[in-house]
């Protein structure tokens, strides 16, 4: 079975036993891998009304049948699990060289489920698997962690690990690997708290297994030649200035979140861009396993009052502490950013709950002597210690720790919390970005940009470009592109290096590279209509799984700020997002109903009845 | 027209006779490479019923991957300016 390895790893941390299991080779194809296995797997065994937190939920960590092939970006793995942010799935997804150490290990998934009595973590040498007590580790941050396991197992283990946030049940703490790349979002770092699971520990020797190796190495080469090619005259703005980059392009939109989404621009913005960050802090990029663009930051903070080392900031930490904050200190995001992947804490979540605080507090919903602290727009003191205050629930820290929309709730002001499903969004401004608003108000797991990003054909003109501020049309787009990632996702690739290179260049987006290497990889034989077929499919079983849930129409929703109080300033003045029209137009183009509802032919169609 | 472009960022598609239109530029990130001097920003002549098109032929970035927006808003190719109108030119890229 070529490209996938061929197993599952199930772990009853109750019991605290290890068992394999064979990994069918239907459910491989119809399901890629990755996010689909995932969903295949918490759609036959998860319980939707369950409590994220109950033995029950189980937590999947999957790879797909590209990651560590040596395709391009082909370095990424899924956290797949009932949310405690939003009560809805999850999948999280990270890159790194962890992910690849884990498939070589033999295992395309591990199912974790149950309560362990006692701190453990899981290590799998080489394809044989253990529970380890980690009561020694209990406690420890990311970092610290990580070195130590290193140096108990094997000096060449990867590791994923939680953090203290992870452990106290912050609501949006994340899993990191590699020390700095994270499963950031929804709180999967909290559900493996809740289950006593500190860390994985991966060694694996195994290669893996290509159908057609001389084809599969034929179009890699002539994939990365045109890559090259393409980058010789003017190198990737993502390899220069890392993701942070992006700031420019938002506030030049007017989509740059600002002031806790009162406004998409931000008179600043330069002293946070990409720019300054390479200017100022760079020491050298960092990649993933196999990837050609390496948009990762090493980076060094020397400011006395928030230096450090580490990794990063990336663009949504920036919107999300900085503009979003009205903070204009890149010194102190970047230090809050590296708190928070020593904590293991989502930064999105984390800046939008702050910003929020922010604005209860302006509004006199919220007393700074209930903070414990001042608490100003623009207050880069604060971010850096409330953020630490979050990751150990400390003092207003608790509150925090909730995420924003609970926060807001408790004081009276559920509207001001920038959510779908109560989960913060990235950092894409609705009101100026119309299919924006419709992919987060419809993306299975909440706000967010990486299940179907429409900021590629709204701002990037990627492939060719729509006019942002109309809503019409958007609706067929956001789907093309909601399906492309659930196959990305799927096939363990990452969307910088796919979106642009391994599909069709129209607003189809069909996926037609990453066919090629699908097949080459594994010898299943997908037809283009049977992998885009595939895509669906997990985008349904998904919308099965939020049905199940008590999700409706009503959950896919935006703030009354975005879709009614027309934007103040920038290009998008004036402008509100349309989402109720895109949604009609979106259920349809779906084959749901008004409802939001899958139809039975679709479901037949679909083998998911 | 065509004879009278002037094939650099800073002087652009007009004649003496003819009465112009100012519009302002901005170039970001390694675009600003491109631009006269160390100004990131400038202000252009140009003749009326000039368009996005025109001022691209003209231009000398010798490369397309870069996006354009007027006004903040993105425009068809054949849009014709206004008095006042911003073009930003924005190296492409894409973020997470």
């Amino acid at each position: 079975m070529p490209g996938w390895m061929g197993k599952i790893l199930r772990v009853d941390l109750t019991k605290g036993i290890c068992v394999d299991e064979v990994l069918d080779k239907k459910i491989a194809k119809d399901y890629i891998g990755g996010r689909g296995l995932g969903i295949y797997l918490l759609g036959k065994e998860g319980r939707p009304k369950q409590n994220a937190f109950s033995p029950e939920n189980p937590m999947i960590m999957a790879t797909g049948p590209l990651t560590g092939t040596g395709a391009p970006t082909g370095a990424r793995y899924m956290v797949m699990t009932k949310s405690p942010l939003t009560g809805a799935l999850t999948c999280s997804n990270s890159g790194g060289m962890f992910p690849t150490e884990f498939k070589r290990t033999g295992y395309d998934a591990i199912v974790f489920t149950g309560i362990s009595e006692r701190p453990v973590y899981l290590w799998i040498d080489q394809g044989k698997p253990i529970l380890v007590s980690a009561d020694h580790l209990w406690g420890k941050q990311t970092h610290e962690t990580t070195d130590l396991l290193k140096s108990e197992t094997h000096k060449n283990a990867r590791v994923a690990c939680i953090g203290p946030a992870g452990e106290n049940l912050v609501l949006f703490a994340s899993i990191m690997n590699d020390k700095h790349r994270a499963a950031g979002r929804s709180g999967v770092g909290a559900v493996m708290g809740s289950k006593n699971l500190k860390a994985v520990v991966v060694r694996g020797k195994g290669r893996i297994p290509l159908a057609d190796s001389d084809g599969f190495k034929a179009f890699n080469k002539q994939t990365l030649d045109t890559f090259k090619k393409g980058i010789k005259d003017a190198p990737l703005g993502l390899t220069v200035n890392g993701t942070a980059g992006v700031v420019m392009t938002t506030q030049n939109f007017g989509v740059l979140p600002t002031k806790n989404w009162q406004q998409g621009t931000f008179d600043d913005w330069e002293k946070i861009d990409g720019e300054q960050l390479t200017k100022r802090f760079l020491k050298k990029n960092s990649a993933c396993y196999g990837c050609p663009i390496g948009c990762g930051r090493i980076t060094q903070v020397d400011d006395p009052d928030f230096s450090g080392k580490g990794e990063g900031p990336e663009y949504e930490t920036v919107y999300a502490m900085g503009s979003n904050c009205m903070i204009d200190n890149l010194a102190a995001i970047t230090k809050a950013n590296y708190i928070c992947n020593e904590l293991g804490m989502d930064t999105i979540t984390m800046g939008a709950t702050l910003a929020c605080a922010m604005e209860l507090v302006d509004k006199g919903y919220l007393l700074e002597s209930q903070v414990g602290r001042s608490l100003d727009w623009g207050d880069a003191e604060a971010l850096v210690e409330l953020t630490r205050m979050t990751g150990y629930r400390e003092g207003f820290g608790d509150q925090l720790a909730q995420g924003s929309y609970r926060l807001a709730d408790l004081y009276g002001h559920p509207e001001l919390a920038p959510v779908s499903k109560k989960q913060e969004f990235p950092g894409y401004e609705p009101r100026g970005s119309q299919a924006m608003g419709l992919a987060y108000a419809t993306s299975p797991i909440g706000g967010s940009h990486m299940r179907g990003d429409p900021a590629y054909f709204e701002l990037f003109s990627v492939p060719e470009s729509m006019d942002p501020h109309q809503w019409q049309g958007k609706a067929k787009v956001t789907k093309a592109f909601q399906d492309l990632s659930a196959i990305i996702d799927s096939a363990g690739l990452c969307i910088f290096f796919a979106v642009r290179n391994l599909a069709a260049k129209d607003l189809g987006v069909a996926p037609i590279g990453i066919l090629e290497y699908l097949n080459t990889a594994t010898g299943a034989d997908y037809t283009i209509e049977q992998l885009m077929m595939a895509g669906e499919r997990i985008i349904n079983a998904e919308r099965l799984f939020l049905i199940k849930a008590g999700f409706t129409r009503k959950d896919d929703s935006l703030p009354d700020r975005l879709t009614k109080t027309p934007a103040p300033t920038g290009p998008a003045k004036g402008c509100v997002c349309h989402l109720d029209n895109m949604l009609d137009e979106y259920y349809k183009v779906q084959g749901w109903t008004d409802d939001g509802i899958p139809e039975e032919t679709l479901l037949n169609r679909l083998g998911l009845s | 027209m065509e004879s009278q472009k002037r094939h650099c960022l800073t002087g652009l598609v007009y004649r003496k006779d003819s009465k112009l239109l100012q519009i302002n530029i901005k170039l970001y990130g390694e675009l600003k490479t491109y631009t006269p001097g160390d100004h990131t920003e400038f202000k252009m002549m140009i003749e009326p019923g000039a368009c996005l098109e025109d001022i691209l032929k003209a231009i000398a970035i010798p490369h397309d991957r870069f996006v354009t927006l007027i006004n903040g808003r993105r425009w068809k190719k054949t849009d014709k300016f206004v008095q006042g109108d911003t073009l930003v030119f924005l190296p492409e890229i894409s973020g997470g």
